[in-house]
């Protein structure tokens, strides 16, 4: 028992010198800069780790640290849900400093038209839009269906027979009413499915006939030469003015005279009331690494197009695609069962059923089965009523940011700890290293290791 | 020597794979990733999705290739370090072990956790090893079967397992039933899925995005488990020793558990197989299968091996299916694969059908990353095991806070809001709760896990068939899960009811 205390004290001893002199060395070398940005800028992507959005900005950081356009490193935070809306709200209420910027596309328009949330573009101040994803719509290779104009017959002909993929309350959803109102009487049966990778393998699957997609989706998704037709997919329309060179022969929506066209911009936006300069720096520091070498390349590779846009173009863009998607903005009531009331009556009706059963039981005096311990123990709710609080306590303190994220873990872990020790002792010294050790070494781990932000 | 060089050159990209595997780089890569993904497995809070997408910007960088031998390994530790924690403690550190705490934990209390944890790696090693092999032989003609799954097949797919919720936990139906619809009730706060609108968040925005699993796991399981743990501070622990002869097992184990484990691997590579489902349903589906075939299905909750060994096979297994249609047809089944599908871009790479024609390299990378994560995992656990099972034994005042450190962390990184932090404690209180009066928690996050899952299938079912429910029953994959679910609904019963007489289907494991 003794060595491995001796070893557990002088590790941890040295441990935590090690990291307060990490912290020191952090905070001497910062003090030196001055001007913005003088911290690290968090970018936020309302979406996961992984996805269209995630990558884009994940390939302009690569372009801004290589060509260094920045003194301070981005931070990517990724606050996926809600259509985007959990993300947006953050930045949106973010402080007007140029450390937190928002990168997202028009579904910032349409969160505000499919009432998600109450405010739009108008809430932020946009910085400016950099590279365009052309918009294809996709049926399976097999299908009868050879172009857009075709497809709108068929819906007008035998309505509700077409099974559309286009996610409710997004960008494509918009899009598809606008179609449907472009050949009046059609009718697409619209199925909400989730993913391009979802819609792509129902599309596969015959459980739908057709379905919008990003280009750089098609051409990943695209079998190669001599895949069998019920096994592909193929493009009818490009929805934009002009025909896209990685897909010479797919017409567009425009030729055909149906005037419905959708791009996905990336915009950028900070939070409302931030300075012009601070405005200023960002659209040309985006500016210059759209036109770094390595995001070219990559950008071509995903067969986006590099456009950007600021200022006046940029206000104008967004003016005409909010015009666009309000004339179809109207509520659509849905006639789908109310699975939340009956969820909620059949909820109702088992808690009763348990209550029930629970006061003829205590009547009938029926006992509960003997606990299985054989040694009688002291039970402390009290104890356990003051950790909670602690914790309370703690990740309060955490919302209002008063302590550093290391000092506060470390007492929290002192505090609990302390308190359990009035049932079951332990060392006190021990628990202090301990909780010093948790949390430095959490702040290192996470601050220098990788590069995200605590609480 | 003939063979394998004619192998070599048939299929190109395979030597550049196995040189990459081989070099001592290679097998560090894996080995440390494996490692690393059993850590944040074990820790509950911290998840393998979470690492791999903080350690994915470090990977910029690197070769390509073992980069995502890196990746893959966090995925293979990730899923099966779960196990420790939810077998030692009753916190199962990813959602991956919810269905081994069941098993695992009683296992534990009767003094055999050296048995339970070598019966969950030997489970996981072999469902890991059954699913890449359908990974290796037969990705290209499963894949094109995850696409004949219509919106009403998911829907009784999905049913299927939720039918667990009345046969699985206590002995009352009327609270298992009660736990299942609240977990249900409680996923429903945030965007329908079918319609993009917001529901039940009354004026919170932050609602808007709903309960996430993993704040409401870590409070149902750990926050409530440490409450628990302080409550009973000072009950005096039993020494649980870990034996020698524990841990490894023995030629007849392997016979005992043969069909369960076969069984369950497959299970579990099938569901990993459809997009959108994921592990954690995995070993529910093939825990409630095996429960329902078992002669002795009151076991099951109790500390029963086939328990433990069905849901980590089946678990494990699920990672080699949903390989599958990520490789032949660049669809990601869950956050992890989708993950995995933005490093193979931000790599350089072409996901989708096109990826094995060419990139084969990259291919061959990831199957074989995969059967080495797996030896490396099932070497790792075994040697460590003696240390791992001290855990138990660390005093409370010392372990707990570290755990619920962890735990804050882990819930604000989901994706940095201190929100999830709240909904969390929220959770750990509502779990408390729900055990003192007896409520058992498994229903509830079966419920809360598959609820949405069959919600939203059925509603863009609907959308699809314009209103009608009848493809429910007249598709024929979907009437077969149907019929499925009622017998697995149905049997336990009659068989209590008609006392000892033995119905077909207890009689026949195989089947």
């Amino acid at each position: 028992m003794k060595m491995p205390t001796l070893l557990w004290h002088s590790g941890s001893v040295i441990a935590i010198a090690a990291l307060i002199g990490w912290q020191v060395l952090r905070a001497t070398s910062q003090s030196a800069e001055n001007g913005y940005p003088e911290r690290p800028i968090h970018i936020v992507v309302p979406y996961d780790a992984g996805g269209g959005s995630d990558t884009f900005v994940r390939i302009l950081q690569k372009g801004i640290s290589e060509d260094q356009l920045l003194d301070q490193p981005l931070v990517i935070i990724n606050q996926a849900g809600g259509s985007g809306t959990i993300g947006s709200r953050e930045v949106k209420n973010a402080d007007p400093d140029g450390y937190k910027i928002l990168c997202h596309h028009n579904a910032i328009i349409t969160a505000k038209l499919a009432e998600t949330v109450d405010y739009g573009p108008e809430a932020f101040e946009p910085i400016a839009m950099t590279g365009e994803m052309s918009m294809v719509i996709l049926v399976r290779d097999d299908s009868p269906i050879r172009n857009i104009v075709d497809l709108l017959q068929t819906a007008k002909d035998k309505p509700s027979t077409i099974r559309f993929g286009a996610n409710k309350g997004a960008p494509a959803y918009f899009t598809t009413l606008q179609l449907q109102k472009a050949l009046p009487g059609a009718e697409l049966s619209i199925v909400s499915a989730g993913g391009g990778a979802d819609r792509y393998s129902k599309i596969l699957g015959g459980h739908l006939e057709a379905g919008i997609f990003s280009l750089s989706e098609y051409l990943d998704f695209r079998g190669i030469e001599g895949t069998p037709a019920d096994e592909n997919i193929r493009a009818i329309a490009l929805l934009s003015n002009e025909r896209h060179e990685s897909i010479p022969d797919v017409p567009t929506t425009v030729e055909l005279k149906i005037p419905v066209v959708l791009t996905n911009a990336n915009y950028w936006w900070a939070p409302k009331e931030t300075p012009p300069e601070i405005i200023d720096f960002w659209a040309n520091v985006l500016a210059k690494a759209m036109q770094n070498e390595t995001v070219l390349a990559e950008l071509a590779r995903l067969r986006m197009d590099p456009s950007y846009e600021r200022d006046s173009a940029l206000q104008a863009r967004l003016a005409d695609t909010i015009k666009q998607f309000n004339l179809v903005a109207e509520q659509e009531q849905s006639w789908l069962p109310n699975f939340t009331v009956y969820v909620g009556i059949l909820l109702a009706i088992l808690m009763a059923w348990a209550i029930l059963e629970a006061i003829l039981r205590k009547n009938g005096g029926e006992q509960a089965a003997a606990p299985l311990m054989s040694e009688p123990f002291r039970k402390r709710p009290d104890i356990a009523l003051a950790c909670f609080a602690l914790l309370c306590g703690y990740v309060l303190l955490l919302s209002t940011g008063w302590l550093p994220f290391a000092i506060a873990s470390a007492a929290m872990v002192a505090l609990i700890g302390g308190q359990m020790m009035r049932g079951a002792p332990a060392r006190w010294l021990v628990l202090l290293e301990l909780a010093v050790l948790t949390g430095l070494g959490s702040q290192f781990i996470f601050t220098e290791v990788f590069v995200t932000p605590l609480p | 020597m003939i063979n394998s060089l004619n192998l070599l050159a048939a299929l190109p990209g395979l030597e550049t794979a196995f040189q990459t595997l081989s070099s001592p780089a290679g097998l560090a890569v894996v080995i440390v990733g494996t490692a690393l993904g059993i850590f944040v497995g074990a820790v509950p809070g911290l998840t393998g999705t979470m690492l791999i997408a903080l350690v994915l910007p470090l990977t910029y960088g690197a070769d390509p290739l073992l980069s995502m031998a890196f990746l893959i390994s966090i995925y293979v530790g990730a899923v099966s370090g779960g196990m420790i924690t939810a077998t030692l403690l009753r916190m199962p550190g990813t959602p991956a072990s919810i269905i081994t705490t069941l098993d695992g934990y009683p296992m534990a209390q009767q003094g055999k956790p050296g048995r339970a944890l070598g019966l969950g790696v030997m489970a996981s090693l072999a469902g890991g090893m059954i699913s890449w092999v359908f990974l290796v032989l037969l990705t290209s003609p499963i894949a094109k079967l995850s696409s004949k799954f219509g919106f009403f097949e998911y829907f009784s797919l999905v049913m299927m397992a939720l039918v667990l919720i009345a046969t699985i936990g206590g002995k009352s139906l009327s609270k298992s039933l009660l736990s299942g619809f609240l977990g249900i009730f409680l996923a429903m706060p945030g965007i329908n899925p079918a319609t993009g609108q917001a529901r039940l968040t009354f004026g919170v925005t932050e609602l808007n995005d709903g309960f996430q699993l993993l704040p409401v796991l870590i409070g149902l399981f750990a926050v409530n488990q440490i409450l628990r743990d302080i409550t009973n501070i000072e009950q005096k622990s039993k020494p649980i020793e870990l034996g020698k002869e524990s841990v490894f097992l023995k030629a007849s184990d392997f016979i005992k558990h043969g069909i369960n484990l076969i069984r369950s691997s497959v299970i579990g590579t099938w569901i990993g197989i459809l997009p959108g489902i994921g592990a954690n349903i995995g070993s529910v589906t093939a825990y409630s299968v095996s429960k329902s075939l078992s002669k002795t299905p009151e076991e099951y909750g109790t500390g029963h091996e086939d328990g433990v060994v069905a849901s980590e096979a089946a678990n494990n297994a699920t990672i080699g299916g949903a390989l599958i249609p990520l490789i032949a047809m660049g669809l990601p089944g869950s956050v992890v694969e989708a993950v995995l599908l933005g490093a193979l871009v931000i790599h350089g790479l072409q996901p989708g059908p096109r990826l094995f024609s060419e990139s084969p390299e990259m291919v061959y990378t990831i199957m074989g990353a995969m059967l080495i994560a797996n030896i490396a995992m099932a070497a790792t656990m075994i040697f460590s095991m003696r240390l791992l099972a001290k855990v138990v034994h660390v005093p409370r005042p010392y372990l707990l806070p570290v755990i619920l450190c962890f735990c804050v962390i882990g819930s604000f990184a989901l994706s940095n809001r201190l929100f999830d932090v709240w909904v969390m404690l929220g959770f750990g209180v509502l779990g408390f709760f729900l055990e003192s009066v007896k409520i058992p928690l498994a229903p509830f996050i079966i419920g809360f896990v598959l609820g949405p899952i069959a919600e939203e299938n059925l509603s863009l079912g609907l959308q699809a068939s314009n209103g009608s429910f009848w493809p429910i029953v007249t598709q024929p994959l979907s009437l077969v899960f149907i019929l499925i679910a009622l017998a697995m609904l149905l049997v336990p019963h009659l068989k209590t009811k008609f006392g000892s007489v033995p119905t077909g289907s207890s009689q026949e494991p195989m089947k």
